[in-house]
């Protein structure tokens, strides 16, 4: 089936119109001895033809075949009466006009409906390629809501339980009945519940508006030291034993000190919370490749493997005290410095916390 | 006289537990605690 024409036509009949008619016009007013020039002009007409053929399929090229016929037929017969033999070569030249003008307007209608297909391909695939973004998107947003309503819901846990216990206890308080050691030990509560909002509160920011690192280079041995000593009172009554080796010892880190002083006490507090009889936490750093491994051991019970993966969610938390939000602000800084931090149970006891830091110098 | 009635409080949240726990014991309560599933079982 011919197609209709898929472009403005109108200029296109003239064109053709006005090719067969001017190849016509030169047919008759050129003299016959000029026989080349008869020669040039009879096979003018397969432009036209051609042209109408590619335009118009088919049709076209059988009706411009047609009209050149028409219109060339009687030159035929009144110029070259005389010579019977070449008389015969117009005609064939005709029936030519129709076969070029008919086979090129097939060719041309079977083009016009391949790229036809391959517009509608590419259209689908256009469409289709929307659509996956589209429910991309929708899906990061779906993710990033149940994100905030998890945070939320942790957030409402957290803040409940000490509500509880400050609203209980004074209610105790109000009670009279009580003694001076009971006063004392209810005060008491309501100042650790408060003390424990505060903190949960001030880590929550810390986790809700992350400051970008301001990078410098660090000397890895102080910062481990000062972590040490930040601790050091507790840790001493804790019964905690330092197990300290950094490869260099001059090794120097890229980052911001700071926050990565903070990851390494949030992970030295999780490991001396983990051993509430005392323990030994080694804190060992060493070059691996072109990055700075930081690792933090400690002899603890470790943690259930199917909880390993949670460690770092917010408001995951295994401890009674714990705000669940340590060790998510520690995987936070790291991230933001490029660096990767992971848990992992040791072989015998207890646990390790990797923190691996791209792109770190070795030596001072 | 009827001994008294014992009540379990099992929660993970050390101030809590103390609370309910002495809040109970005023109303005449037997009390014990418990902060997780398998010592409450311990308990029992």
């Amino acid at each position: 089936m011919p197609l209709k024409p898929v472009r403005n036509s109108r200029m296109q009949i003239v064109l053709v119109a006005a090719g067969i008619v001017g190849t016509s016009l030169a047919h008759y007013l050129t003299p016959a001895e000029l026989i080349l020039w008869h020669n040039i002009f009879q096979r003018l007409y397969y432009l036209p033809i051609v042209y109408a053929a590619v335009s118009f399929g088919w049709v076209g090229g059988l009706v411009a075949a047609l009209l050149s016929g028409v219109f060339y037929a009687p030159h035929i017969f009144t110029t070259w009466k005389d010579f019977p033999g070449y008389v015969i070569n117009q005609y064939a030249e005709i029936v030519l006009f129709f076969m070029v003008g008919v086979t090129t307007g097939l060719l041309a209608d079977e083009q016009r409906e391949k790229s036809r297909e391959l517009e509608e391909t590419a259209g689908e695939l256009v469409r289709v390629n929307q659509e996956l973004r589209d429910s991309f998107e929708h899906m990061k947003r779906a993710d990033r809501l149940a994100a905030i309503g998890n945070l939320a819901a942790g957030l409402a846990h957290e803040i409940r339980n000490p509500l509880a216990s400050i609203e209980g206890a004074a209610g105790i308080l109000d009670g009279g009945q009580i003694t001076e050691d009971q006063r004392q030990e209810f005060v008491g509560i309501i100042k650790k519940e408060c003390r424990r909002l505060n903190r949960m509160l001030g880590n929550l920011l810390d986790f809700a508006r992350p400051r970008s690192p301001q990078r410098q280079s660090v000397r890895v041995e102080p910062l481990l030291e000062s972590v040490i000593s930040l601790v050091g009172h507790a840790a001493e009554s804790a019964k905690v034993r330092w197990r300290k080796v950094v490869v260099p010892s001059d090794a120097v880190l890229n980052g911001d000190g700071e926050q990565l002083k903070q990851v390494i006490l949030n992970l030295v507090l999780n490991a001396m919370q983990a051993m509430p009889d005392g323990g030994e936490i080694c804190l060992m750093a060493r070059f691996e490749n072109s990055s700075l491994l930081i690792e933090v051991s400690d002899q603890g019970g470790g943690i259930e493997p199917e909880n390993l993966d949670k460690i770092f969610n917010p408001f995951f938390t295994t401890k009674e005290q714990g705000t669940g939000l340590g060790l998510a602000v520690a995987h936070q800084i790291v991230s933001q410095h490029g660096g990767i931090l992971r848990a992992r149970n040791n072989p015998d006891r207890g646990m390790t916390f990797s923190i691996l830091l791209p792109g770190t110098k070795e030596g001072a | 006289m009827k001994s008294k009635r014992r009540i379990l409080v099992v929660d993970d949240d050390e101030s809590l537990r103390r609370v309910v726990q002495f809040q109970l014991e005023q109303r005449g309560y037997e009390v014990r605690t418990a902060s997780s599933g398998a010592q409450a079982l311990q308990v029992m």
